[in-house]
């Protein structure tokens, strides 16, 4: 009977969740709470949002689980900076900085910050909390986790055996040969953020062929037993770490697209670009492919539980469900560094002799809106506001007739993932709202897709597949079928495909009821749902978020709970 | 008392918008400074207790968005015409936690000397592109400070509301010494910068023969590790 917290921090998407008698309670990004997209910072924050959430004070907190070793990790960095000099010269000052300064005294300073003595601050390794964040929660009693991502202490792709509710990790590859780390370089080299731009790449894969295998060959080696090898004089470990790619790769594959550079798909030189990043995604899946086979081969289980930032690749998850031979796939929704913090109180959470937690049915795992409070804002804000008595038919009344509706109701999503709870909800048949969408509300590349929600009973009738273990998560694609396209136009991406999520009551009650409202009413029961936030911000977390979203970007409308307020039309 | 932000803004003016490159990389930190008050209004909009604050916060918040938008696509614009175009970057920047640290009254006191001190400084340069025939930079100012001039009048009334005129006065005050305190302390940690990377550099260059006992003991791992 414990109580732990999770934290993950200091390089990206910070976060802390809360594990109370092997259950968790709640979760939380630290970016939802500081507004700051990515934020890395230590999430002090999120964590004492998680304590004040679940009543518990932080000197009765049993252990505080962090989700790297640092002192593994400096040893790592400390025989990159030396093993590579004198290339490392200009990174070495700062590497040295961010370890000494801040990163090996985390322990510490968690303890010192939220008043947990030190001795009940334990950590895992980075690899272990991946593994255990989608294992531990997976709905499946054995199973193979493989776990791929830039680099954690060591380890960049790692293979675990997940049985009776303890891990063991049987392989890995190790930094600098790293998937995401190739991913990371392309995404920089096709002029988007690294960290950010990833789902950019995914999507522009869809308007590009797979013709530069040949380029992409010289740059990763994929090996018959499931490992692979980067061509490391394309990439920039070592030498630049804001860059993420060298010389080489433009030798290879030519100059890099200039970042911010308006995006025309109709001009060769940019479908050059979406071609590379087309057979990137191939490349990617072969691999990850082949890791999955050699998982199966080393564990001999039927499920695969997949983590680490390069699970979130929607398309390649769904071929991995097609081709790898495992029956069934699990993708926990924050598999990102994020969702290290979750793995981290997990582990800790089993080891003071609490039992697996049941498995995750839904994403809603953060903070309720203070809907008295939103409404007293809004109404100082001049805004004119009512109440409504059924606020998901309402929305669905909104939705049918075309208008575009940010929707904030329940818990807020852990995971990068809009699922329902705040969200942009519109109607998925006409192109016009993708386009308005992206330009006006999202101000983003024309080629994104817009993802459909469905009720999960209905799913075969507009895909070519059933809810799986990943869909509620929406982190698979599935095929649009052919008779259904012109009523999803909005949503079916440039390949036929969707990256749909399937919606039931238990997981997202509040969008459930949207689209039950919208099948009463003789429509289909799918929305086009995207997240609800700005270009470049976090998703709204609070009620003030949501009424600063509405400040700043033309919706029609936006439901808080049951509070409604309405543009004038 | 003498108006010395707008003095030396004159002074630098020439200096500061000589060069296309040079005013792009000068309106992109304004961006940046705007980005970064609108996350600090936006994080205390959720934390005051009156919804009225909370309000005036968010729609803050809404303009330093927009100026750092207006300030952004202008330093791009720049930068494209500068002769060698300088690299700007995301537009990103990090919140100081304001209210959590100050307060809500020194928070507030903080804004208003803030808003005042760019306001000074804005009318400054906005002088200065008018004499200059620079209509856009001009314009793009002007615009911005007809809310500087707002922000600056609304954040006083309502700390004069909170703790009443002479305790305000008292706070702007504290406020102002509190970023000359800063100021140092930014000026000071620069240096020390500079130092550490000298120092680290020199340790780089004394850990040279390490560099060959790493590459024989530990070199790069291929394929699977067990």
């Amino acid at each position: 009977m414990a109580c732990v917290l999770g934290i993950s921090a200091y390089y990206h998407d910070a976060a802390a969740a809360l594990v109370i008698d092997g259950e968790v309670i709640v979760a939380i990004q630290e970016e939802r709470l500081s507004r700051i997209k990515n934020d890395p910072g230590l999430p002090i924050s999120a964590a004492l949002a998680c304590l004040a959430y679940a009543g518990v004070d932080p000197a009765a907190v049993d252990a505080l689980a962090f989700y790297e070793e640092p002192f593994i990790k400096l040893e790592r960095i400390m025989v990159h900076l030396l093993r590579h000099l004198p290339r490392t010269w200009r990174i070495f000052p700062r590497a040295i900085a961010g370890q000494l300064g801040a990163k090996i005294w985390v322990l510490d300073q968690l303890a010192e910050t939220l008043g947990v003595p030190r001795a009940r601050v334990v950590s895992f390794e980075h690899h272990h909390s991946h593994a255990a964040s989608a294992y531990l929660v997976s709905p499946y009693e054995d199973a193979a986790v493989l776990v791929v991502d830039g680099v954690g202490e060591v380890h960049s792709t790692s293979i675990w055996d997940g049985h009776d509710g303890q891990l063991r990790m049987l392989a890995s590859v190790d930094f600098p040969h790293s998937l995401g780390l190739l991913y990371a370089g392309l995404t920089a080299w096709l002029g988007f953020a690294v960290n950010e731009g990833e789902y950019k790449v995914m999507g522009l894969a869809a308007w590009g062929r797979t013709t530069l295998r040949p380029e992409f060959d010289r740059i990763i080696k994929l090996h018959a037993d499931g490992s692979y090898e980067l061509e490391l004089a394309c990439f920039a470990h070592m030498s630049d770490a804001e860059l993420g790619f060298g010389p080489a790769l433009e030798r290879i594959l030519g100059p890099r697209r200039p970042p911010g550079r308006p995006w025309d798909l109709t001009d060769p030189a940019d479908l050059r670009y979406a071609d590379a990043a087309a057979t990137l995604q191939q490349v990617l899946e072969d691999a990850l492919l082949g890791l999955a086979r050699r998982a199966r081969a080393l564990t001999g289980r039927k499920h695969l539980c997949l983590a680490g930032g390069v699970a979130l690749n929607a398309l390649a998850n769904a071929r991995l469900r097609r081709e790898s031979g495992f029956d069934r796939l699990f993708v926990q929704p924050a598999a990102g560094d994020a969702g290290g913090a979750l793995g981290a109180a997990l582990l800790a959470s089993h080891r003071l002799g609490d039992r697996r937690p049941k498995a995750m049915t839904g994403a809603a795992l953060g903070l309720p809106i203070d809907v008295t409070r939103t409404h007293a804002v809004a109404a100082e804000l001049g805004l004119r506001v009512r109440r409504v008595d059924d606020p998901a038919a309402f929305t669905a009344k909104l939705i049918a007739e075309d208008r575009i509706v940010a929707h904030a109701r329940g818990r807020f999503e852990w995971g990068p993932r809009a699922l329902g709870q705040r969200s942009i909800l519109a109607r998925p048949q006409d192109r016009a709202i993708r386009e308005r969408l992206n330009r006006v509300i999202k101000e983003r590349e024309p080629f994104r897709p817009f993802a459909p929600a469905i009720l999960s009973e209905r799913t075969a009738e507009y895909f070519a597949a059933d809810a799986d273990d990943m869909s509620p998560f929406m982190t698979t694609v599935a095929p649009v079928r052919p008779e259904a396209r012109a009523r999803l136009a909005a949503v079916t991406h440039e390949d036929g495909t969707a990256r749909l999520q399937t919606v039931d009551l238990a997981r997202a009650p509040e969008l459930h009821a949207v689209l039950t409202a919208l099948a009463a009413e003789g429509h289909d029961p799918v929305v086009l749902n995207t997240s609800l936030n700005g270009a470049g911000e976090p998703i709204v977390a609070s009620g003030e978020d949501a009424l600063a979203f509405l400040l700043r970007h033309a919706v029609d409308a936006l439901i808080v709970e049951d509070l409604v307020i309405e543009r004038p039309t | 008392m003498p108006d010395l932000t707008g003095t030396l803004a004159r002074i630098l003016s020439p200096l500061v918008w000589r060069t296309p490159g040079h005013s792009a990389r000068r309106l992109h930190a304004f961006a940046l400074a705007e980005h970064g008050s609108m996350l600090d209004l936006r994080l205390a909009a959720a934390r005051t207790p009156s919804p009225l604050r909370a309000a005036a916060y968010l729609k803050h918040a809404d303009d330093e968005a927009r100026h750092a938008q207006m300030f952004a696509r202008r330093a791009q614009r720049l930068a494209a015409d500068a002769r060698k175009p300088p690299s700007l970057g995301p537009l990103r920047a990090d919140s100081e936690r304001l209210f959590e640290t100050l307060g809500e009254r020194d928070f507030l006191a903080f804004v208003h000397f803030g808003e005042e001190r760019a306001r000074r400084q804005f009318e400054a340069y906005s002088i200065w592109f008018k004499g200059h025939a620079r209509d856009q930079d001009h314009k793009l100012f002007e615009t911005i400070l007809v809310d500087e001039r707002h922000h600056g009048t609304y954040t006083r009334e309502f700390l004069v509301t909170l703790v009443g005129e002479p305790e305000a006065r008292a706070a702007i005050r504290r406020v102002a010494r509190w970023e000359l305190g800063r100021r140092w302390m930014r000026t000071g940690r620069f240096v020390a910068e500079r130092v550490y990377i000298a120092t680290m550099l020199l340790l780089y260059v004394l850990a040279a023969p390490l560099a060959v006992l790493v590459r024989l003991a530990r070199p790069i791992r291929r394929g699977w590790q067990k």
